[in-house]
């Protein structure tokens, strides 16, 4: 494994950023760490990188120990939110200076800086200073600084956090398009899901200081692992339905639940994501009726806003123009929905239909 | 919370106009007789006799000489001192978070509040009194009071705190990110310091030199206490001030304090050109380089909290 | 991130061992044995020696002109911060400058123009001694002399608290209905008095060790216009070191307590203004 990181624990003061984690990263891959802010993903990437020492647990490369070496000796490039690019020099020195520290010569430290630049395509611009470039343009260069030196690993701390919406796109279809070509180890944080299912071979979820779930974007986003996950990754519904004799329902479909209810409950948090509810004007069965709040017209998809009966929140549901254009219903309309795909999370259960 | 318009601008609509002029006639009057007329009188009185009388009072009185000799000399080790020491501290408090970091701030900033004449006293104590440590500088022929030595150690502690005081915020507002991509790059302490810290800093540090320099060539209290204030020996450019003074010799006390008011002046002209200067790159534009904290503020403002000489 | 794991960056051990080493040498050792040496003197020789007349009359005149002169600057501190932050005017760079002078210049300088300035045949001398006010040798030269080196201080600590009152506030405030005086009073005053209380302190305890400006313009009698500082002096010219060391201990104590409260009243007016 290029990287493992073994039950690290990591805390600042009384707040528990790392509890016990433990993670492989694969030789090559471009693994992302996903969560909300304060769930450890900086922190763990920074122990990553040897900017944290950890309090407890090992940080190996290849076998070997790292965890008690500093950021200096590890050779792992990391990207730093703000770039935290060198103002008093040039872009030229500025990718330059890591091979400046190990002396490297002239000549080769030339070659290789004009090799970068042409793979950040940022031509006729090494005699800028970092004032001079655009948020886009500065990122570009603190990656070319830290893969100057043919880093091992490369360490990205939400690298694209700073940026515009346009430029974040473009970059991060640049970025795997830099990997591709490059193959180095690569870990990047982000709190955008977009962002990481796009980008990353394998996303790993985190929340609390602690990992939910690793895995392929499909995978995490089809088959999450736990409600955080799940309510993480995209919008859902969590409908608390009725629990009669083992059994959880919610118009069609029927869950099993357990007997007796975890906790006394005599409701089931069952998950829907809204493009797997169907909506329709008949109830034909044991459909939900539900009252049309509001519509959002505006995109890819519809997203209407409903309020089901018998249930407190808001519903929202996701479905494709035509299908709106076909379904004719206005503010107001009484409508049927049904789940067409649902998800419970139950201890000793956990499935789903 | 910043409009088009800077906001600076805007209460003038709101003070009514005589209430402008007035504050402000007031304020400059004030100003001009408690500081401009000052400074003007001392050019006036070291010119009164004539420029060959102020020329003949620097360049040809020995003793003003070697007064100026002296305090170069002691001005310049002092500084040297301070420097060291107001950069270690710098990175020190700046960068790490310590037990007894406040502690050591406070500490600091003792030699603001501590009157001159008592530093200079307590120079004294350490070094003349025959209990201390007298015996062990005489065997070893140091002359330490009287001598340079003590002249150097008494305005190095009157002057302590400058360049230190000066360097923490502006280390604290350029932000340990770029130390830590030089450190993540392979780079060790010194090349940090050297590449990335020092170029970062300069112009504080360079400010906080000139500001130390001033205080320290000026500093009398102290000064006069360790020397022996003997003509030609041991007598700083302000205690030769005093000397021409007391001797009634005003043109020439005038000439000598001329000299130190140009100094002053010149270092007031070095805080304005940094102003500007850090002002200047609070409008260059997006920069995510320096948190707008440090480069709206002045360089130099922060450094003027704190006590003179005397 | 402010906080940096010492073991990231370089040199923690050293620049904290040099600072500490330094400070010890310069600062806590010297002051040390001033205190030591007072110590030798027993409570009475002690007592005895600070508390003479003429000692006496050096600290009531150092305290209460220092005193004095932290109230004027406290009144012309709020005016000069006041003009400079809110109004524009040419030559306001000049303006600002002017305000630091008195940090930067020498106080010997300031002595002796001010000597100079104030006595019968100086430029304002002569206009004031005809109308009975004897600007130098005198008590009233004392007071303005360490008005002017106390200066900066009242108007710098304002200053920054006056510049976080933008527009808005202000604004608000007369949307609300408020006067433009009631505005400075209600509005503008309390969060300002914090930042003034510190700079009067500031110049207080500058005024306190003053030596160099006032000894030439005191004139330096005896029981009438002698400072503590100046006291210190003679005593020590005299050798006396044991009651030159006493009187200093005095003053050096009171410089740590107004060191403390400064620091208290500091961290009280940031608290007060966030």
């Amino acid at each position: 494994m290029s990287i493992t990181v073994k039950n690290v624990t990591k805390r600042f003061g009384k707040f528990v950023a790392l509890d016990d984690v433990s993670l492989e990263v694969p030789p090559g891959c471009l693994l992302a760490l996903l969560g909300p802010s304060g769930s450890g993903k900086t922190t763990l990437l920074r122990v990553i990188s040897g900017l944290e020492i950890p309090d407890s647990g090992t940080v190996l490369h290849h076998e070997e120990d790292l965890t008690n070496r500093s950021a200096r000796d590890r050779n792992f490039g990391f990207v730093f939110q703000h770039y935290a690019l060198f103002r008093h020099m040039t872009v030229f020195e500025n990718i330059a200076f890591g091979l400046r520290v190990r002396r490297w010569p002239n000549a080769r430290v030339k070659e290789r800086v004009d090799e970068l630049i042409h793979l950040i395509r940022l031509e006729g611009l090494e005699r800028r200073y970092p004032s001079q470039l655009s948020g886009g343009q500065r990122q570009r260069v603190a990656l070319a600084r830290s893969l100057a030196a043919q880093p091992r690993v490369l360490l990205l701390d939400e690298p694209f956090g700073a940026l515009d919406a346009k430029v974040r796109i473009e970059l991060r279809t640049w970025l795997r398009r830099l990997h591709d070509e490059i193959g180095v180890t690569s870990v990047f944080v982000t709190h955008d899901q977009e962002e990481a299912f796009e980008v990353a071979d394998k996303v790993v979820v985190m929340g609390g200081g602690r990992i939910e779930q690793v895995g392929t974007p499909q995978e995490v986003f089809e088959h999450p692992a736990n409600a955080f996950v799940m309510d993480f990754l995209g919008n859902v519904n969590v409908f608390h339905a009725r629990v009669h004799n083992g059994r959880a329902v919610l118009g069609s479909m029927e869950v099993d639940w357990p007997e007796p209810p975890p906790g006394g409950a005599h409701t089931a948090p069952i998950y829907v994501r809204p493009h797997e509810l169907d909506i329709d004007h008949s109830p034909n069965g044991s459909r939900l009726q539900a009252t049309v709040l509001h519509i959002n017209p505006a995109g890819p998809v519809v997203r209407i806003h409903l309020r089901a009966d018998g249930f407190e929140n808001e519903v929202s549901v996701e479905i494709s123009p035509q299908r709106y254009g076909e379904l004719g219903i206005k503010q107001g309309d009484t409508v049927y929905i049904s789940p067409q795909r649902v998800r419970v999370f139950a201890p000793a259960l956990d499935y789903t239909i | 919370m910043r409009h088009e318009v800077p906001s600076r601008l805007r209460p003038q609509r709101e003070d009514p106009l005589w209430v402008r002029v007035s504050l402000t006639a007031t304020a400059t009057a004030i100003l001009g007789l408690l500081v401009a007329v000052p400074v003007a009188n001392v050019f006036y009185q070291a010119f009164a006799e004539g420029l060959k009388v102020y020329w003949d009072s620097l360049t040809g009185d020995p003793a003003t000489l070697h007064a100026m000799g002296l305090t170069l000399v002691v001005a310049l080790s002092a500084v040297a001192l301070n420097l060291v020491f107001g950069v270690a501290a710098a990175w020190a408090i700046a960068r790490f978070r310590f037990p007894g970091r406040t502690l050591l701030l406070t500490l600091i900033d003792v030699p603001f509040s501590v009157s001159p004449v008592v530093a200079g006293l307590v120079f004294v104590l350490l070094f003349a009194a025959p209990e201390f440590f007298g015996p062990w500088f005489r065997e070893h022929h140091i002359r330490v009071i009287g001598g340079t030595s003590g002249l150097i150690l008494a305005t190095a502690f009157v002057t302590l705190p400058f360049i230190a005081r000066e360097l923490i915020p502006v280390l604290e507002a350029v932000g340990p990110e770029e130390e830590l991509a030089a450190a993540s790059l392979g780079a060790n302490g010194w090349q940090i310091f050297w590449r990335v810290t020092l170029p970062n800093i300069k112009w504080g540090l360079l400010y906080g030199v000139i500001l130390c320099n001033a205080r320290a060539m000026g500093e009398f209290g102290a000064v006069r206490v360790v020397s022996g204030n003997i003509e030609g020996q041991s007598q700083t450019l302000p205690l030769r001030v005093n000397m021409l003074f007391q001797d009634s010799k005003t043109a020439q006390s005038f000439a000598v304090a001329s000299l130190l008011t140009f100094l002053a002046l010149v270092t007031l002209l070095v805080k304005v050109t940094l102003e500007r200067r850090a002002g200047a790159k609070a409008m260059m534009g997006p920069q995510e380089l320096a948190p707008e904290a440090g480069v709206d503020q002045p360089v130099a403002n922060q450094s003027l909290m704190g006590h003179g000489q005397s | 991130m402010a906080t940096v794991n010492r073991r990231v960056l370089p040199g923690f051990r050293l620049s904290l061992g040099y600072t500490v080493f330094y400070l010890s040498l310069l600062v806590l050792i010297p002051l040390a044995m001033c205190y030591i040496q007072a110590a030798r003197l027993s409570f009475s020789d002690f007592w005895s020696t600070v508390w003479t007349e003429r000692a006496r009359a050096a600290y009531g005149l150092t305290f209460g002109a220092s005193f004095v002169s932290a109230i004027l600057n406290v009144f012309i501190g709020i005016l000069l911060a006041w003009v400079l932050v809110r109004y524009s005017f040419p030559f306001k760079r000049v303006f600002d400058a002017l305000i630091d002078l008195p940090f930067a210049l020498p106080t010997a300088v300031a002595g002796l123009v001010f000597a100079n300035l104030y006595s019968p045949a100086g430029w304002l001398g002569r206009y004031l001694v005809p109308l009975g006010i004897q600007g130098a040798y005198s008590r009233l030269g004392i007071v303005l002399v360490l008005t002017f080196t106390g200066l900066p201080f009242v108007v710098r600590t304002v200053q920054p608290v006056l510049e976080t009152f933008d527009a808005e506030t202000e604004e608000a405030a007369a949307t609300l209905g408020a006067s433009r005086w009631q505005i400075v009073w209600r509005v503008i005053a309390p969060g300002v008095y914090p930042a003034v209380i510190t700079g009067f302190a500031l110049s207080f305890a500058r005024a306190i060790g003053e030596y160099g400006s006032v000894i030439f313009i005191a004139g330096n009698r005896r029981n009438e216009t002698e400072i503590a500082p100046y006291l210190i002096v003679e005593l020590l010219d005299q050798f006396e070191f044991s009651e030159a060391t006493a009187v200093a201990v005095v003053l050096l104590t009171i410089s740590f307590v107004l060191l403390a409260l400064i620091n208290v009243l500091e961290r009280w007016s940031k608290s007060h203004a966030s």
